[in-house]
């Protein structure tokens, strides 16, 4: 079937304006928050369970790729059309239901993290994984990639707040996995599908976990002379009994960048500062905030400041969640590496950060969880420079060898995709891979659904994605999306 | 590697023979020789789950893990263990107590439940409310296939998202898609204090609505339990509904959160309030509830739905003649323990099944003979979910020697 009758068919299923097929609008999906690049041929926006069924049916029909895609926020390339086709927008998919007394919510992918939260702040209650995206990224896609974020510390990432799925399977069957209540017998599928990056089927529905918000939040900001210092101290304090709902690291690489975007009340003379939140009841709270700001002193702080407001406080912390955007002061573009370490691997970590980056001549800020020892070093660099953006991709592959060495993984939260999938050999045996790979033909046995990510990509693989992505280099013919933009022209 | 003679019957199957491995490399071993004599394997940890799920079919080999029992790598300051499979939880808690840590799972019998037996059963316990099951605090994996070959899931950090997430796909696979020969788990650093509020009520309705209003609160309890009157008086403690409910943590706090839950249960008419402060033993009780009763049902509906669903099994077994005594974990879980006669007890599983079923919860049969598991359906009625469940099954086990019958996905 040619293109034109494909776009025929969706649009009879979904209607006129929920089909995309113009290079112009198509050259606004083929990228996400990562460096890879990969245009679809078409892109839909199913409104209902049933029409996701209905396109994929259509797609296995003509043996296309398709691939799910929420906010286009992932950082790994697992949304991009690395072998072009279909991709299913999930967007329009977005409502919430909430269960206050169960502490449940039933969600559609396409639902924005910040808006469950929202949704259910009356109730007392929240959704707990918040990655730094969450005011865009959609909670389809935090099970895709089984996202984190720095209150995931002391709570847990998204696969413990996942109950239960609704899945399109990619031969078009719905299938439910788990549900709203504990411990559904049988293999936990619903553990198996988050984080499986959307290479086994198409979420749907969601059942998620609410927790109550706590009663008290004292935050801490812990300023530390050097990054080996404000380290030990992130062991100490775990060692000594406390697990806080987050710790945060940045260096003064970042520091300067999120002061210079965001004047949230950083020291820029600090050599790294810890920002740290301590949750629970109001009882006891104080004598916690004191232990851990004894413990950050006894490690080397020579300043600790407590917030005295909500404002200030957010401020620290919208300064933390907008450093990688804040990296646009210092260089056109940063190449974030999400390796993870145990957590008293940290301080060698850094030290092995600081030669890399002297070895290739390469700067690097570093804002990280450390409470969980998974590292953010953000190479800085201009994408126009060739050479410097070749050293860039060499110094990123020696920082997760040795997250490697250490006996760490190759991402903590930003998941595999297109751009960790060779280094999945460093990780795993060869024997690891192929099992994973034989469970992965359990669901997706004509690998038409999102393929190419999440393993070592094959000969194919590489042959095609190189040619389409060769053909996208080509300018389009008409405008460009920001020209449409700029005129009115339709972009949904 | 001992090779013993077969001597003790599991479910009912008498083995040909034990073997008792060393290392992870001799599992594989031996699984590589049974798959290809097409033998029945049968893992076995500590014997305590041995009457869960459904009938084991045959069984010529049993393969103890009794000599898998190192922990293998243990770093408090990352607050990780990585340890063999057969070592028992309260050998493993023993060893982390000495800095101050431990695995936050509370299933029964720990002093003879191993690591590598409380994932395949899924076993866990009234600390579940506060800090999930197994699925929430095992990190990595390392599996015997059945086929010979060793294969590693997660790995040593606590965040991990490098390919398909292995280790879930063990926890509660009931030894049916490989045998597990070590385990990395996150831990938890030990409550410096704890302490329990007991409340007793007239009616069980009056137990739920406060445990929902604990439950709903900031307020961050390790445990909310109840216990119909049956089990009450089981536990030599009056014939009320109890409320128990435990906090840790450091002094300051477990008292604030004890006094709110004792006003709020004054509050929801309680009978009578009772504060433990040394509370283990009767939390060790608890714990081994559901291991302690010759028949027991596992039951699991939403939170609000415990009240409406133990009531109903209370009726059911009332109606047919039978006692019914049960402990509720307040996130939805209950175990439902029938005494009297098979015939009855077989039908008023079907029952009780159907309430949990109409609630869109679930039901299986936790512990019961072999004969009442052959009469009763285990598992209750099976979802799409299930085809791809029995897929996964032919993939990793394709001649299906692994514990062959217990999940019926063979």
């Amino acid at each position: 079937m040619d293109k034109q009758h494909l776009v025929r068919e969706f649009e009879a299923l979904l209607g006129s304006r929920s089909v995309l097929h113009d290079p112009q609008d198509l050259a606004l999906y083929e990228y996400d928050g990562s460096i890879e690049r990969g245009r679809p041929d078409l892109v839909v926006f199913p409104r209902t369970t049933e029409h996701v069924s209905e396109i994929v049916k259509i797609a296995y029909r003509e043996e296309i790729p398709f691939q799910p895609r929420g906010a286009g926020t992932g950082l790994s390339g697992g949304t991009v059309a690395d072998q072009g086709g279909i991709t299913i927008a999930m967007s329009r998919m977005k409502k919430i239901e909430i269960d206050a007394p169960n502490l449940r919510a039933i969600v559609q992918p396409g639902v924005v993290n910040h808006d469950l939260s929202i949704a259910a702040a009356p109730y007392g209650l929240y959704f707990v994984p918040d990655p730094s995206s969450q005011k865009a990224c959609t909670i389809g896609g935090n099970v895709a990639e089984n996202a984190g974020g720095p209150h995931c510390l002391a709570y847990g990432v998204t696969t413990n707040h996942v109950l239960g799925l609704q899945v399109v399977l990619p031969n078009g069957e719905i299938i439910e996995t788990g549900g709203a209540s504990l411990d559904f017998p049988g293999y936990d599928l619903t553990g198996f599908f988050v984080g499986s990056e959307g290479t086994l089927g198409i979420v749907t529905s969601i059942i998620v976990r609410l927790v109550p918000l706590p009663e008290a939040v004292r935050t801490l900001l812990a300023v530390f002379p050097n990054v080996e210092t404000a380290s030990n101290a992130v062991s100490a304090v775990i060692a000594a009994g406390n697990v806080p709902a987050a710790m945060e690291m940045m260096d003064n690489t970042a520091i300067q960048a999120v002061e210079a975007a965001k004047h949230a009340g950083y020291p820029l003379d600090a050599g790294a500062v810890l920002l740290i939140d301590v949750e629970g009841v109001r009882e006891g709270l104080q004598e916690r905030v004191d232990q851990i700001s004894g413990i950050c002193r006894t490690n080397g702080a020579y300043e600790i400041r407590i917030p005295q407001s909500a404002e200030e406080r957010e401020k620290l912390w919208s300064g933390r969640k907008g450093a990688f955007g804040a990296m646009g002061r210092l260089a056109p573009s940063y190449y974030v590496q999400d390796g993870v370490v145990p957590r008293t691997q940290v301080p060698a970590l850094l030290r092995k950060i600081g030669e890399i980056s002297a070895k290739y001549s390469v700067r690097i800020a570093n804002v990280f969880h450390a409470g969980d020892g998974n590292l953010h070093p953000l190479i800085l660099f201009d994408e126009r420079d060739e050479t410097l953006t070749e050293r860039v991709v060499q110094a990123g592959n020696e920082i997760i060898a040795e997250c490697i060495k250490a006996g760490g993984s190759i991402t903590g939260e930003h998941g595999v995709g297109i751009e960790k999938r060779d280094l999945m050999a460093l990780m795993y045996t060869p024997v690891d891979l192929q099992v994973m790979e034989r469970l992965k033909l359990v669901f997706n046995p004509n690998q038409l659904l999102n393929p190419c990510k999440l393993l070592p990509a094959t000969k194919s693989c590489i042959e095609l994605s190189t040619r389409r992505r060769a053909a996208m280099k080509k300018p389009l013919t008409t405008g460009t999306p920001e020209l449409n933009r700029l005129a009115g022209l339709p972009i949904p | 590697m001992v090779n013993e003679p077969g001597m003790l019957a599991i479910d009912g199957q008498i083995p040909d023979q034990l073997l008792v491995p060393d290392n992870a490399d001799q599992v594989a071993g031996i699984l590589k020789g049974a798959s290809g004599a097409h033998l029945a394997v049968v893992a076995l940890g500590g014997g305590t789950k041995l009457e869960l799920g459904a009938p084991l079919e045959h069984a010529s080999l049993v393969v103890s893990l009794k000599n898998l029992n190192r922990v293998l790598d243990y770093q408090p300051a990352n607050l990780t263990v990585r340890a063999e499979a057969g070592l028992t939880l309260a050998a493993l808690n023993q060893i982390l107590a000495t800095e101050g840590q431990y695995l936050p799972l509370d299933p029964p019998c720990p002093a003879r439940a191993t690591l590598g037996g409380i994932l395949a059963a899924n076993a866990s316990g009234p600390q579940r409310v506060r800090y999930g099951t197994a699925r929430d605090l095992l990190i990595g994996i390392r599996v015997a296939l059945a086929d010979g070959q060793i294969v590693r899931g997660g790995g040593q950090v606590v965040k991990n998202v490098a390919g398909y997430d292995l280790p879930k796909l063990f926890v509660g696979s009931l030894g049916t898609l490989g045998i597990i020969v070590e385990a990395t788990f996150k831990l938890a650093p030990l409550p410096k204090k704890t302490g329990t509020l007991l409340a007793s009520f007239r009616e069980l309705e009056h137990t739920c609505r406060v445990a929902s209003r604990v439950l709903t609160s900031p307020l961050l309890p390790l445990s909310i339990e109840f216990l119909n009157p049956e089990a009450s008086t089981k536990f030599g403690m009056g014939n009320h509904p109890i409320l128990a409910i435990r906090f840790g943590g450091i002094d300051s706090e477990v008292q604030r959160q004890l006094s709110d839950v004792n006003r709020w249960s004054r509050e929801g008419d309680s009978l009578g309030v009772e504060i433990m402060k040394n509370d283990t033993a009767f939390w060790d009780r608890v714990r081994d509830f559901p291991a302690e009763n010759r028949v027991v049902v596992k039951v699991g509906v939403l939170p609000s739905r415990i009240g409406e669903t133990g009531q109903a099994a209370e009726e059911i077994a009332r109606r047919n003649g039978l006692s019914c005594s049960f402990c509720a974990h307040a996130v939805g879980i209950l175990f439902i323990a029938l005494e009297g006669e098979d015939s009855r007890i077989a039908k008023v599983i079907g029952e009780i099944g159907q309430v949990a079923i109409a609630m869109r919860g679930h039901f299986m049969i936790q512990s019961a003979p072999r004969a009442l598991r052959e009469s009763t359906d285990v598992f209750g009625p099976r979802r799409d979910d299930w085809v791809y469940m029995r897929k996964i099954k032919h993939e990793l086990d394709p001649n299906s020697i692994l514990n062959p019958g217990r999940l019926e996905v063979g």
